[in-house]
């Protein structure tokens, strides 16, 4: 069984030798200037204008991560209505619409409380 | 007419309670937003949510649902008792703490209840998929109500170190899940018992696939060496959560891992898996008795001896035979009693919440407050197992079947830890009316009518049980040979 696994050994042993190899020569052949536009993230690139690690006010991530929450609500709701056209006839039709109305359900109760807890103001 | 090929007539009462309690989580969410003047009444609207749950016990109809992967029996109904029995316990003691902390609101009892839901859904899971997804849902909720003080740091550290570290033991058990579906081609209890009746008990990937899902459970138990996280956790988290996260989560945890190895039962004579779990219940008596020794602060105290108690409780799994999983049935419920009453007591004492709570802060207690002081010392002595509380019996019956099934030395090392507990169980007692306070320095219990009411719980619980302990071991006793194969 770890036979059939030789020949991933053998690639990464390549992509070792092979990077090192490379990066190994660029280090010995090539010129070593350090000017400061050398030195930037991004050397042919629009100049930084500041540090990148300030303090973001923490309203941002709230209004993010319930973005991303009813977002996903819309995602898982695809796939549903993908199989629900034709399962309707089934004899789960009834299962899986109730499912839905209860997965909507409780989002929507969620929906209400942020709403009410003023998660949505910015002030 | 019916729904769903996996959808048993008859499930809305299979998941009763469940649903109950969802739906008075979602109330009183709803409550805490819309009436902030109702703050008043969440909690004993919380306990009507519990009181109505634990009588829908009784409408619950016994079976398998839902395509076999939920069971509804005698065991899981005392598991579910035990579950409803510490949250109601929690509430009370969180009514005066939470309002003298000025954070009450309806998300806190919401988040008890849905918490209480994933533990019933460990306790009934008769698939390994189901027990993770309750254990998620209780987790997250245990994540959050750990770091209920939101301005207070301890509060908010000991939330992030139980967030970070039960992340990363959610990965163990879903790795070890992942390797039992390998190994087994199931992630059914009962399809996996029919595959490890046949399996090879040399199967390098079973083993593996063992000891992953130990770690991982090992750390949700609290069970040394995965038990690093209980004294911080304990410590910043509200003291009725600290006693309740004490509990109930070990005891879903325990039922769970149960399910588990008796599905395994057939393998578990050849291999050393029982090894694993007989080292991790030395390593938790030994390690918890000796750390709790050293503890001055007494939330840290009792986390350590919660880990010394899971020790014990494992030796139960030893053996695993109907009046073993009895005694862990009566073990936890037991349990719930004294230690959500000994957190209880500390929660009443108004301090802030920063400091910690010392054995300093209880000198001279039990003459400031007689009734407090009494209820600390009922807890106390039945901590450490002394008669006639219910301690003892649950230890004793412990014991008994490490005995009775020729695990003499592990019984041996429990008794001998629990001779070492006495001490600084009793050092507790010692502080509460042969200390006295320092000078000008005398902190009063805070406690109103339903801390009180919880204590009369506790106190006449513990003496219950520990006089007529019959009749509970009778119960415990048929429906764990119901459970058994």
């Amino acid at each position: 069984m770890t036979q059939s696994y030789f020949p991933i050994l053998i690639m990464l042993i390549l992509a070792v030798v092979i990077g090192a190899t490379i990066l190994g020569l660029n280090w010995v052949l090539g010129r070593h200037q350090r000017n400061p536009s050398k030195l930037s993230p991004y050397e042919s690139g629009v100049p930084p204008l500041d540090e990148n690690r300030k303090r973001i006010n923490v309203r941002f991530y709230q209004i993010a991560m319930l973005f991303i929450l009813f977002d996903i609500e819309a995602a898982f709701l695809y796939p549903w209505a993908v199989i629900y056209r034709d399962a309707a006839q089934g004899p789960s039709g009834m299962f899986l619409f109730g499912e839905m109305a209860v997965f909507i359900g409780l989002l929507a109760v969620g929906y209400v409380y942020v709403w009410k807890k003023k998660a949505f103001d910015w002030h | 007419m019916t729904l769903h090929p996996l959808i048993e007539p008859g499930w809305v009462n299979a998941i009763l309670p469940e649903l109950v309690l969802c739906v008075g989580g979602l109330l009183l969410m709803l409550l805490g937003a819309f009436g902030a003047r109702l703050r008043g009444i969440t909690a004993p609207l919380a306990l009507i949510v519990f009181i109505v749950t634990a009588w829908s016990e009784k409408l619950v109809l016994a079976g398998t649902f839902f395509g076999g992967t939920y069971e509804i029996s005698g065991i899981t109904r005392i598991f579910d008792i035990t579950f409803l029995l510490s949250a109601i316990l929690a509430t009370l003691f969180a009514r005066e703490y939470l309002e003298r902390e000025g954070i009450e609101g309806g998300e806190f009892y919401a988040l008890l209840m849905w918490a209480t839901v994933g533990m019933m859904m460990m306790a009934k899971g008769l698939d390994l998929l189901i027990v993770i997804l309750g254990l998620e849902l209780l987790s997250i909720c245990i994540f959050v109500l750990v770091g209920y003080h939101r301005r207070i740091p301890v509060s908010n550290e000991a939330s992030l170190k139980y967030f970070l570290m039960g992340a990363f033991a959610t990965g163990f058990i879903l790795y070890g899940t992942a390797l039992f579906y390998g190994a087994t081609r199931s992630t059914n209890f009962t399809e996996m018992a029919r595959a490890f009746s046949t399996a090879d008990p040399n199967n390098v990937l079973l083993s593996i696939a063992f000891v992953l899902l130990m770690s991982g459970l090992g750390f949700k138990l609290a069970a040394a060496p995965f038990h690093g996280w209980a004294p911080d956790v304990y410590q910043g988290a509200p003291s009725p959560i600290a006693g309740w996260l004490s509990v109930a989560p070990k005891a879903a945890t325990l039922i769970a891992l149960v399910r588990l190895l008796s599905a395994m039962l057939p393998m578990l004579q050849f291999s050393l898996w029982m090894k694993m779990i007989a080292a991790l219940s030395v390593l938790s008596m030994v390690i918890g008795n000796a750390a709790a020794i050293a503890q001055r602060d007494l939330k840290r105290m009792l986390a350590y001896s919660g880990i010394a108690h899971v020790g014990y409780m494992l030796i139960a799994l030893l053996s695993l035979r109907d009046d073993s999983v009895a005694a862990i049935a009566v073990y936890t419920i037991t349990y719930a009693l004294m230690n959500i009453g000994a957190f209880g007591v500390v929660s009443t004492l108004a301090k802030n919440q920063n400091d910690p709570q010392t054995l300093d802060d209880i000198a001279g207690l039990g003459f400031r407050s007689p009734f407090s002081g009494l209820a600390l010392t009922v807890c106390m002595f039945s901590l450490s197992g002394l008669p006639p509380t219910a301690g003892f019996i649950a230890k004793f019956y412990i014991f008994k079947t490490a005995v009775d099934s020729g695990h003499l030395a592990i019984a041996i090392v429990g008794i001998l830890t629990s001779i070492v507990s006495v001490y600084y169980y009793l050092r507790v007692v010692y502080y509460l009316y042969m200390k006295e306070p320092a000078e000008g320095y005398a902190i009063v219990p805070a406690g109103g009518i339903f801390a009180t009411g919880a204590l009369a719980i506790t106190m006449i619980g513990i003496f219950v049980i520990g006089l007529f302990p019959t009749p509970l071991f009778a119960m415990a006793g048929a429906a764990a040979r119901a459970l058994l194969p």
